[in-house]
């Protein structure tokens, strides 16, 4: 298999990730400890659903709490998973707030904590220290599922079936 | 855009191999280098300014390499003439020459020769549209970061980024975040056996789901 059909064949692990991360959340459970230290995830407001068959289906839910909202969960077992979400991700006092698209794992309108340098050089540094952060923040939560994915995938399955039963 | 102010959209990459002497990078950089448009052009213009002032092109350690990055924006310029204008200039250009030549019907070197003087002269008249995206590429942790999400501007990005630097870009996605850090081969090679329906079968299991 080359590199293309890697990428491509594994692009499904974005989207579980994000419904994941969407379920451990709104089961109380989002804090998650990081190289040592805690980091807090909210879903904010905008999310958007997709078919699993045919991507142009969507669902887009905006402003509010589209997370906790009745509609996003009828999305779900409507058959269409989430694909975009914004999140917001505190680590100590520093916040970050971004849209994550989950087929790429790429970040947009992205906001960061302040930068406080003032020479150019130095704010430069200090705004690619921040993105640093907050995409290693990303992959560890990342990490955190793809061991979950390898190695007890059916009991986290189970219970997220239950939380859409439930909820 | 994006590297020293603005917005915070963009699309990450790998780079695939080593950083070679800056002396010889600088070289390729003013090599790969942005060129202005012509009055002749047709198509887009593309290459590297300095991110900090598109305008500059006189590549200097300074002002590319600032500790483990290299700074640079792409910047590419194409002529955009309002279509309808020049269709109604081409069109009374013609009439002006088949009145003033008697002809009925205007041979096709005729026509493509009033075409080509109408777009002239409203390239004369107008500015190129210029659109300039910044990259950094961090090459102690060998990844880039260029802000646009724009397909089109990441495909130019990926092409000029390789003939510049002779380096593989490969795109950000789950695979190769996996793959930049977080498993090993063995838990790699796992992910190809993973069934992509479970999330579907827990979501289709449900009473709610469609037939």
């Amino acid at each position: 298999m080359d590199l293309y059909d890697q990428i491509e064949s594994t692009r499904f692990l974005g989207v579980e990730f994000l419904s994941w991360l969407w379920f451990r959340v709104s089961a109380g459970r989002s804090v998650f400890e990081l190289d040592g230290q805690p980091l807090e995830v909210e879903f904010d407001n905008q999310m958007t659903f997709e078919t699993t068959l045919a991507e142009t289906e969507r669902t887009r839910l905006m402003g509010g709490a589209p997370s906790e909202s009745p509609e996003a969960l009828q999305a779900m077992r409507c058959g269409k998973v989430v694909t975009v979400a914004k999140l917001r991700l505190r680590r100590e006092d520093r916040e970050y707030s971004f849209v994550l698209n989950a087929r790429a794992m790429s970040i947009a309108s992205a906001k960061i904590p302040a930068v406080l340098s003032k020479q150019d050089d130095d704010r430069f540094y200090e705004r690619m220290d921040l993105l640093s952060e907050l995409e290693s923040s990303l992959q560890g939560l990342f990490g955190v599922f793809l061991k979950i994915r390898l190695e007890r995938w059916q009991h986290e399955l189970e219970a997220m079936r239950e939380w859409v039963q439930a909820s | 855009m994006g590297a020293l102010e603005g917005s915070l959209s963009y699309r990450q990459y790998f780079v695939d191999g080593e950083l070679n002497d800056h002396d010889a990078l600088l070289e390729r950089i003013r090599h790969h280098s942005f060129s202005s448009l012509n009055l002749e052009d047709e198509e887009p213009k593309w290459g590297w300014v300095c991110a900090a002032n598109p305008l500059d092109v006189d590549f200097r350690r300074d002002n590319v390499f600032f500790n483990q990055y290299v700074v640079l924006a792409l910047r590419q310029d194409r002529w955009r003439l309002p279509a309808a204008l020049l269709k109604a200039r081409v069109n009374d250009a013609r009439l002006k020459l088949m009145a003033s030549s008697g002809k009925e019907r205007l041979a096709r070197h005729e026509r493509d020769a009033i075409m080509e003087e109408q777009k002239r002269q409203l390239k004369e008249k107008s500015l190129p549209a210029m659109s300039v995206v910044d990259m950094a590429w961090d090459t102690a942790g060998k990844s880039v970061r260029f802000w646009t999400h724009n397909n089109a501007m990441n495909e130019l990005f990926q092409e000029l980024f390789e003939e510049t630097f002779q380096l593989h870009l490969v795109p950000l996605s789950p695979y190769t975040m996996a793959a930049n850090g977080l498993l090993e081969d063995e838990a790699l090679e796992a992910l190809f056996e993973l069934d992509p329906d479970d999330l579907s079968k827990v979501v289709f299991d449900n009473a709610d789901a469609p037939g």
